[in-house]
């Protein structure tokens, strides 16, 4: 039981992770990107390479995977948000969709479609009473709560958080306050990819490395945005932890393949009967 | 520009309809047959793809489930109940429809994100349950679907028959495009995609055109699904694929959405696009989504209307300032 | 110092904005009034950038514009307090006010903007910590100016300061209008309440159906009987 809660919390974590950044760019952008998950695939090859081709020590390929990131997110917001920003939502999601597809194709003909194995940055396992932990778990909980600090504080306590914020509660008013829209959409998105790319670089020692090891992840992610409320941060942690508590209990209780079916089925009642998720406030702004 | 016409073109689509049966006389070649026939099929799953899309401003990616639903049913038709393949194309169709009725009821009720979203959540529970019934689907293997025959003439060996099945599928999928978009159900649906609050205070129900749309488009493309499932001789789950989205998108920015030919123009660009490159292999859909991009970015209006208008502007060069913008 | 040449504006089809001229000085408090949808609104934002005119030109001491981004324009000092206020909801009074001074022509500033702010409206000092969308109507209004005084304004717009308040709110939101106009800061104020903008303003344009019928100081305008029966007589 114990190891189950464990494991819920360990991949709650790396799906808050995953789906924070996209939360961040509903809010400012009113807007989802389907190369996010082409963006965890990014971080854990970036790593992979820094580690494994360069032999970079951990903290410099987290790193170089962290500038890495940001400049792939920059790249998106100007290729397939910013020309049709505003005009053709419908646009921004099928250029999305073509990238990811381009990424992944990137991806498989650089490294192949072999799986590869990103090594954790600490090897072993520790005991807490009956509870057996590898100490990449442990590392990934401390990396998660690092980040969410880190977001909080760039959120709140930085210029350029405080006019993300301003943008995703009102355009025209940080418009008259001398925001610069533009750089904060495509911080934004910088941002949201770093975060895609820690979740990936947490994903790799758990699961492989492969060209399409994100989309699974951003599917759950969109669940997760939209179970959370979209645009709310809160909401979308406390839904990430509902998703895999429910994937872990599902999958152990009932079947592994029953875990998706389930997370989907949470997601259409959701959809269907509460659109604006658990914590969301504005309704069906899309 | 292509959705223009009148009585007048009706002689030209009459021309257009006998060269079109008339093909497998000319093109004696199997291979360029097969892609003949495989433009056919995409552009059955892009014209009405486009008709709940482009026209009635529905942005979902249901099409292509209905396209899987239709190809799984006649599958599991043939090898589970020994159903044929002719009436695995009515139990496609009939599958696809009921999958439209399930998806579409709660669905069409949002829009924008949500229906991207639920949309999406369904492609993916359709195939997690591919997934999850192997018994049935052949899980990862997928299934082997018996060809169609007649009398004891296998259509393996004559790819013309099967160009004579699909081609009257797709001319249907244009004249309901046409008619729908023609008839008052077309109307509304424009109109509310125009303007959602201008269609409601004009008594527009948009939900029963879209409903009714969806399930028209679904029936088609599920045929289309069974059809194809037997023409290739197998189904499996790669249908679900991201890629094949990323492909039906494709097909209709590059032919130009919302035009009644631009999808057909767009499955054909694609599938011999496809064919042209092939020996750059892996890096064909690297350059599929580019064209996609910049065909958003440069002709959002299709690729077709671009190169019109580029035609447009090299005849009227002298006349500086005209055929700038598209009417559409 | 502000300079509008025959500005024309469209939004969509419909011309909203069809040829205005406006000038004003350093340190002048001119009002535009006119009937509701008629081009206040639009003239204002239109000075700060967020429509850009077909035709004419907008010279802020002595620069052009009517070309530059709002950013630019919000850096120049130009500051729109728009009509509702545009505040971030979830945000709180403190944190509203120090987005007044993002810009960084304000934002060495900010402490003394803060001061000026907190003495001229000393509610906003006791409601700080609290979040914009629980203020009261009045409380938005006073939040709405203060953000716009953060920004170091050369010259103030004030969109319907005063829309939706209780007469005496309004009286009070005259008096501190009247102090931000002493202070030499040259404001623009739209407002359909004739009281608050006689009180404050020393020139009224006049805008009808997005041309200005008539301007000229404020008793002159106020007192023209074309005025007092299309407008006043509404109001």
């Amino acid at each position: 039981m114990e190891s189950l809660l464990f494991r819920g919390i360990i991949l709650g974590s790396i799906y808050t992770l995953a789906s924070i950044g996209l939360s961040l760019q509903w809010g400012v952008l009113r807007n989802l990107n389907f190369s996010h998950g082409a963006a965890i695939t990014f971080g854990a090859y970036i790593m992979w390479s820094a580690f494994n081709l360069a032999h970079f020590p951990y903290p410099l390929a987290f790193v170089l995977m962290i500038i890495f990131a940001f400049i792939l997110g920059i790249a998106i917001e100007w290729l397939t948000v910013r020309p049709f920003f505003g005009k053709n939502d419908t646009n921004i999601f099928i250029g999305t969709v073509a990238l990811s597809s381009i990424l992944g194709q990137v991806y498989f003909l650089i490294f192949g479609g072999r799986q590869k194995f990103l090594e954790p940055m600490f090897d072993g396992v520790i005991k807490l009473g009956s509870l057996r932990a590898t100490i990449h778990e442990i590392f990934t909980l401390v990396i998660t709560f690092i980040t969410l600090i880190i977001i909080w504080l760039v959120l709140n306590k930085t210029r350029i958080g405080l006019s993300i914020r301003a943008v995703s509660q009102d355009q025209v008013g940080a418009v008259l306050n001398g925001i610069n829209t533009r750089k904060v959409y495509s911080t934004t998105l910088g941002v949201a990819t770093i975060l895609a790319g820690i979740a990936g670089v947490l994903l790799g020692p758990i699961y492989y490395v492969s060209p399409h090891m994100g989309e699974a992840p951003m599917v759950k992610a969109f669940i997760i945005v939209i179970l959370g409320g979209l645009g709310s941060l809160p909401g979308t942690i406390l839904a990430a932890f509902i998703v895999a508590f429910v994937e872990v209990f599902v999958g152990i209780s009932i079947g592994v393949t029953w875990a998706p079916l389930s997370l989907f089925i949470i997601m259409v009642i959701i959809l269907v009967f509460k659109p604006e998720g658990l914590l969301g406030v504005s309704s069906r702004k899309a | 520009m292509l959705t223009k016409s009148s009585n007048k073109m009706r002689p030209v689509y009459i021309v257009l309809v006998i060269l079109l049966l008339l093909v497998p006389l000319i093109i004696r070649d199997d291979y360029l047959m097969h892609l003949i026939i495989m433009t056919c099929v995409w552009g059955i799953v892009a014209t009405n793809w486009n008709l709940t899309l482009g026209y009635g401003g529905m942005f979902h990616i249901a099409q292509l489930t209905f396209f899987a639903v239709g190809g799984y049913a006649s599958g599991i038709g043939a090898v589970t109940f020994g159903a044929s393949p002719w009436l695995g194309l009515l139990i496609g169709g009939a599958a696809a429809m009921a999958a439209s009725l399930v998806i579409g009821l709660p669905s069409l009720r949002v829009k924008g994100i949500y229906l991207i979203l639920l949309t999406y959540a369904f492609h993916n529970g359709v195939s997690e349950l591919v997934n999850h019934f192997r018994d049935y689907t052949g899980g990862s293997m997928g299934l082997l679907v018996p060809a169609f025959e007649a009398g004891s003439v296998s259509f393996v060996t004559h790819p013309s028959y099967y160009y004579y099945m699909v081609l009257p599928l797709l001319l249907f999928s244009i004249i309901s495009t046409r008619l729908i978009e023609k008839s008052f159900i077309g109307k509304a649906l424009m109109a509310t995609r125009d303007s959602e609050v201008l269609a409601s205070v004009s008594g527009i129900n948009p939900y029963k055109y879209k409903l009714v749309t969806f399930i028209t488009a679904a029936f088609i493309s599920g045929i289309a699904g069974a059809f194809y499932a037997s023409y290739l001789g197998v189904i499996g789950p790669e249908i679900f694929s991201f890629s094949l989205i990323v492909n039906g998108l494709g097909m209709i920015v590059i032919g130009g959405m919302g035009t009644l030919f631009g999808p057909i123009a767009g499955s054909f660009i694609i599938t011999f696009f496809m064919e042209v490159f092939s020996s750059l292999e892996d890096f064909r859909p690297i350059l599929v989504g580019a064209v996609i991009i910049l065909a958003l970015l440069y002709a959002p209006n299709g690729v077709v209307n671009y190169l019109g208008e580029m035609l447009a502007k090299i005849k009227s060069r002298k006349l500086p300032g005209q055929a700038r913008e598209s009417g559409e | 110092m502000l300079e509008l040449n025959n500005i024309k504006v469209r939004l969509g089809e419909a011309e909203i904005l069809k040829g205005i001229n406006l000038s004003l000085r350093k340190g002048e408090r001119i009002g535009i009034i006119g009937p509701n949808g008629h081009g206040k609104t639009t003239a204002m934002m239109t000075v700060s950038g967020l429509h850009k005119p077909h035709e004419g030109s907008i010279m802020f001491k002595g620069t052009q514009v009517s070309n530059l981004s709002p950013q630019k324009i919000v850096e120049l000092g130009v500051i729109l307090v728009p009509e509702g206020g545009h505040l971030f909801p979830d945000m709180t009074v403190y944190e509203n006010l120090l987005l007044g001074g993002y810009p960084a022509r304000a934002s060495k500033h900010v402490k003394e903007n803060l001061d000026l702010v907190f003495t001229l409206f000393p509610k906003l000092k006791v409601l700080s910590r609290k979040k914009a969308n629980t203020l009261s109507g009045g409380e938005r209004r006073m939040l709405a100016v203060g953000r716009g005084l953060m920004s170091s304004p050369a010259l103030l717009m004030l969109d319907e300061p005063t829309l939706g308040l209780s007469p005496n709110l309004v009286e009070e939101m005259g008096l501190k209008l009247n102090e931000i106009g002493k202070m030499g800061t040259s404001v623009i104020l739209a407002d359909e309440n004739m009281d608050l903008v006689s009180g404050f303003a020393e020139r009224v344009y006049f805008l009808e159906n997005g041309e200005i019928k008539l301007e000229g100081p404020t008793h002159e305008v106020l007192s023209n009987d074309y005025v007092k029966k299309t407008y006043l007589g509404i109001a």
